[in-house]
């Protein structure tokens, strides 16, 4: 582990997860997609998602989707193109997304994914 | 060369040559074209998609060189500065992307394909993404800087993430791509999101003369006149897979 890269230790002082919610397509009828960020690279020019805990997400929402017995696929990527704002996660195909995570907010994600779920079934 | 480079007597007031912009890129975004839309939908041949995967790596192979050509013609610092950071964005992984955009392009052109690095790289590439390429190179070589600046972040990178967004989805969901073996397509899909805004607000700020406003308007035209061609050419799916 390198060291915090500034942009992150700030961040981490101003917030919590930070959601941008985006509508779920009415006529989507396959598998919902949630990717994370794990990426691990030097942290001199931006920071990146895997040094702050992408990795341990992405374990902590594999097991949140197996033990609900969700069928939501759990991917992992080395960018989201948002490195600045990570670690972050991103929903397919409504394109929600989630910055600042930790495993602790999962709980949270997975919540509203069901909602968004059920409320495109009705 | 389709546009014809007009000349003005006047410069447009801002929000005229906002709209006189705009309307050239209507009906021609990337995601109007029926090979992004085909790929959505999952009706694009797994060619067709291999195709677009090899040919997308050579386009974006220049892009570092176009870049430093403009960059190395920039009198003004602070613009500088700005092409530097999407220099480094674009030709390393130290700021966006776990490699080099022309890497992540290549990464998806040869697990796409089931062909090698050399065969992607030497792949015969067709006449029209020549052309394109070489304009690229004519646009960084000759025009004013925020001209050929704007002939990418408008032209092309404003309405770029929904056309990755789109296909990014279609290959996800019909042609079963991880996500990892696509990130040539993801990382602009969020990443890229303000780049439309930033690129108008440039362009409207600094190209304000009658003659620089022409030229503005006839990038506009003529790339998308060869990013057409990029999407009709893709079409044709001229490729063996290997897998």
């Amino acid at each position: 582990m390198g060291r915090c890269h500034p942009a992150r230790r700030r961040q981490r002082r101003l917030a919590a997860m930070k959601t941008i919610h985006r509508p779920w397509p009415a006529d989507f009828t396959g598998r919902p997609t949630v990717t994370v960020c794990i990426n691990d690279r030097d942290e001199r020019f931006a920071p990146c998602c895997g040094r702050h805990g992408g990795a341990e997400i992405a374990a902590a929402l594999k097991d949140a989707v197996a033990q609900r017995g969700l069928d939501v696929d759990v991917q992992t990527i080395r960018c989201l193109g948002l490195c600045a704002k990570g670690p972050n996660a991103r929903v397919a195909p409504s394109g929600s997304l989630y910055q600042a995570m930790s495993p602790a907010d999962v709980p949270a994600l997975i919540d509203e994914l069901i909602s968004d779920l059920n409320s495109a079934k009705v | 060369m389709v546009a014809v480079l007009a000349k003005l007597a006047q410069p447009f007031p801002r929000d005229v040559f906002l709209k006189e912009m705009v309307s050239r890129i209507d009906g021609r975004r990337h995601s109007d074209y029926p090979m992004v839309k085909a790929i959505a939908a999952g009706t694009a041949t797994r060619e067709q998609i291999g195709y677009l995967g090899v040919l997308f790596y050579h386009f974006t192979k220049v892009t570092p060189q176009v870049l430093s050509t403009i960059h190395s013609r920039c009198d003004d610092r602070h613009v500088r500065r700005r092409i530097m950071d999407t220099l480094i964005d674009e030709d390393t992984e130290l700021r966006c992307g776990s490699k080099g955009h022309d890497e992540l392009a290549l990464d998806f052109a040869t697990r796409f394909t089931g062909l090698t690095e050399d065969e992607v790289e030497n792949f015969p590439v067709p006449q029209p993404i020549r052309d394109m390429v070489a304009y690229r190179f004519k646009v960084a070589r000759e025009m004013p800087v925020t001209v050929a600046l704007g002939n990418s972040g408008i032209a092309s990178e404003s309405h770029a993430p929904e056309m990755c967004r789109l296909i990014s989805d279609g290959l996800r969901q019909h042609y079963g791509v991880k996500d990892e073996d696509q990130e040539s397509w993801i990382v602009h899909i969020d990443g890229d999101e303000d780049h439309s805004e930033t690129a108008f607000r440039v362009v409207l700020d600094k190209v304000t003369t009658p003659e620089d406003q022409a030229k503005m308007l006839w990038c506009i035209d003529e790339y998308l006149f060869h990013w057409g061609n990029f999407w009709k050419e893709c079409e044709k799916g001229r490729i063996k897979l290997r897998k």
